[in-house]
């Protein structure tokens, strides 16, 4: 199979039918269903990202919702109009308060200042073994709500940013979906992907190779923060609000259950964990408030997480990908070794 | 006799405290391009802790490491690494869960591999690269005859067979320097003798420069050109297998005094004594 037509079918044609079965779902679904499928893109975008820091480089961060703040707010202030800028945010630069930037430039400078902000955390953090990096993004997220809070020229402090323009619709989700999926599937199948996994599975022995450790991990703390910066700014201008609180320390181990039981490793594994705890909860909703008891769904999933880790350690999946087109491929090259 | 060139490994006055420990008290040696030299001692004589300060793993109290010319003393295993260092370890350290052929491509990319932008964009040179390092890593694997096996989960491989991963990983970036430490650690006497003469022939037919860390007396005597002895952190002996053989300090390190009138032993009897 030639390189091109390798390209199509595995890249082009899966991108072509989703575009037509979300065109056909715009056609026949109700707002607050095409609201919640707004959501579960996001999620898997999250969750396919944060597994690039934890799946693939074996990290542990909880980080995402700090970046998604930051690339929340960053988004949100960037799109406002400049009229409302200038009245409400006062302290913003008038370099930025006078203009007003289109959507596409806000999502992806909203990723880029979250990616900056892991670079100068991970870039002292990272040096270190063991488990610091998830007790400083830990703090991160709370040091980034304090900046939103204590910043009201800004950020209008604990009001945070309402009415932004709903700009968010199901195409937007779905490019950058699909952008994430293709970012992480380029870079795990990649000469850098393996090196993230080799640092994964042995440090020692990756750096005694002459990989570069602490520059790898902080890229890919970088790369995973960079996607959740621009889901932040997707999210913020679906719900049409950002404040400080909008992404808690929950999210952030919501996001930790999906990569966990989608597999730590697996782009697939991530996705589709995301998209089923996404659409359970949702479903899951009306039936606890029908019985009286709230937050069973949490529990239930609580208990899923931990039956994973006691019976399939390293996820649904582990680092695999359920790959269709492989299977088939290797099995017509053994039919064609064996006449 | 002829004037050797400048040493491509040359370790002088090395020490290493561990606390009030004294691991290593001065060890000298050099290895010439092409040498296979052996770094023998007892156990807890030092030679690991060496080795380890030779490629960068822990940094030395004392002495100085020069490395084709340039000083590497407390330099990271990653910068040796890019110097044209490659070693093994006592330990098998795998990338469990990757492919054979995946570990030793990772080995690779530090001089083959394209950059994140490359990637990223998926542009077509980085596509040739990741090509080139695979058909390179193939290559070294079918060196080491295990091209038959290098789509297999290289955690599932039999311990010989793991080990020559190592080897084929370490051999794939085209060292200038290959350390080997204690390659047979945990083997069988077939698979120390098949594993001897692996590595001889990779030093015959490749020309490469080779340490081995070593306790199998027998083998070391078989395949190095010359040894270097250290015992409870000092140097004891250097010269050629047959030197070292008949070297007595070398014998009562390993055995002790001999007793009075008991026949001549020398350092193989270590293999058979245990």
């Amino acid at each position: 199979m030639s390189a091109p037509a390798a390209f199509l079918l595995r890249f082009a044609l899966p991108v072509g039918i989703g575009a037509a079965l979300l065109y056909a779902a715009t056609l026949s679904l109700d707002p607050y269903s095409l609201t919640i499928l707004q959501f579960v893109g996001i999620n898997v975008i999250l969750a396919v990202s944060l597994n690039i820091t934890n799946g693939f480089t074996g990290l542990f961060s909880l980080g995402h919702p700090a970046f998604m703040t930051i690339g929340g707010y960053v988004t949100a202030i960037l799109t406002m109009p400049a009229t409302r800028k200038t009245a409400m945010l006062r302290d913003l630069p008038s370099i930025l308060a006078a203009h007003e930037w289109p959507f596409a430039a806000s999502l992806t400078a909203g990723g880029l200042v979250a990616a900056l902000a892991a670079v100068i955390v991970g870039i002292p953090v990272l040096r270190l073994r063991g488990h610091y990096l998830a007790v400083a993004t830990l703090g991160l997220i709370f040091i980034v709500q304090s900046f939103a809070v204590n910043l009201p020229g800004i950020t209008r402090g604990a009001l945070g940013l309402a009415g932004l323009p709903p700009v968010t619709n199901v195409w937007w989700v779905y490019l950058v979906l699909v952008l994430t999926l293709l970012t992480c599937w380029r870079v795990k199948h990649s000469s850098l992907g393996r090196t993230m996994l080799a640092i994964r599975e042995n440090e020692l022995a990756a750096a005694s190779l002459g990989v570069k450790v602490a520059r790898t991990r902080v890229l890919s703390f970088a790369l995973g923060a960079f996607f959740a910066g621009v889901a932040g700014g997707l999210w913020a201008h679906l719900v049409t609000l950002i404040a400080p609180g909008s992404f808690s320390i929950l999210l952030g181990f919501q996001l930790i259950v999906m990569v966990v039981l989608g597999g730590t490793g697996s782009i697939a594994g991530a996705a589709i964990a995301a998209v089923v705890l996404t659409l359970s909860t949702e479903w899951l909703r009306p039936i606890e408030e029908a019985a009286g008891l709230f937050g069973a769904s949490q529990i239930i999933v609580a208990v899923g997480v931990i039956l994973v880790l006691i019976f399939r350690p390293s996820g649904l999946f582990g680092t695999a990908e359920p790959n269709v087109f492989g299977a088939f491929a290797r099995r017509r090259r053994h039919a064609q070794s064996t006449p | 006799m002829q004037i050797s060139p400048a040493p491509l490994l040359k370790v002088e006055r090395l020490a290493k405290n561990f606390g009030g420990v004294r691991a290593l008290n001065g060890i000298d040696f050099a290895l010439n391009e092409g040498d296979l030299v052996g770094l023998i001692g007892p156990n807890g004589s030092g030679k690991t802790t060496a080795f380890n300060i030779v490629t960068g793993i822990l940094k030395p109290s004392e002495g100085r490491i020069t490395f084709g010319g340039a000083d590497v003393t407390g330099n990271a295993p990653e910068t040796n690494a890019a110097l044209g260092m490659a070693r093994t370890f006592q330990n098998i350290r795998l990338f469990n869960d990757l492919p054979v052929v995946d570990n030793v491509m990772v080995g690779l990319h530090r001089k083959r591999g394209p950059g994140f932008l490359a990637t990223v964009l998926g542009l077509r040179a980085a596509a040739r690269a990741e090509a080139e390092i695979r058909q390179r890593a193939m290559a070294v694997l079918d060196i080491l005859g295990l091209s038959g096996r290098a789509a297999e989960r290289v955690g599932g491989l039999p311990y010989g067979d793991q080990r020559k991963v190592e080897f084929a990983r370490a051999l794939a970036s085209d060292p200038r320097l290959l350390l080997l430490d204690e390659p047979t650690a945990g083997m069988n006497p077939y698979e120390t003798a098949d594993l001897g003469a692996t590595i001889a022939r990779l030093h015959r037919e490749l020309g490469i420069t080779i340490l081995l860390v070593e306790h199998d007396m027998k083998m070391v005597m078989g395949i190095c050109q010359r040894l270097v002895v250290i015992n409870q952190g000092n140097m004891l002996a250097q010269g050629t297998p047959a030197e070292i053989r008949a070297d007595q300090r070398v014998v009562e390190a390993y055995l002790g005094h001999g007793r009075k009138g008991g026949r001549q032993r020398g350092p193989e009897d270590v293999h058979a004594v245990g």
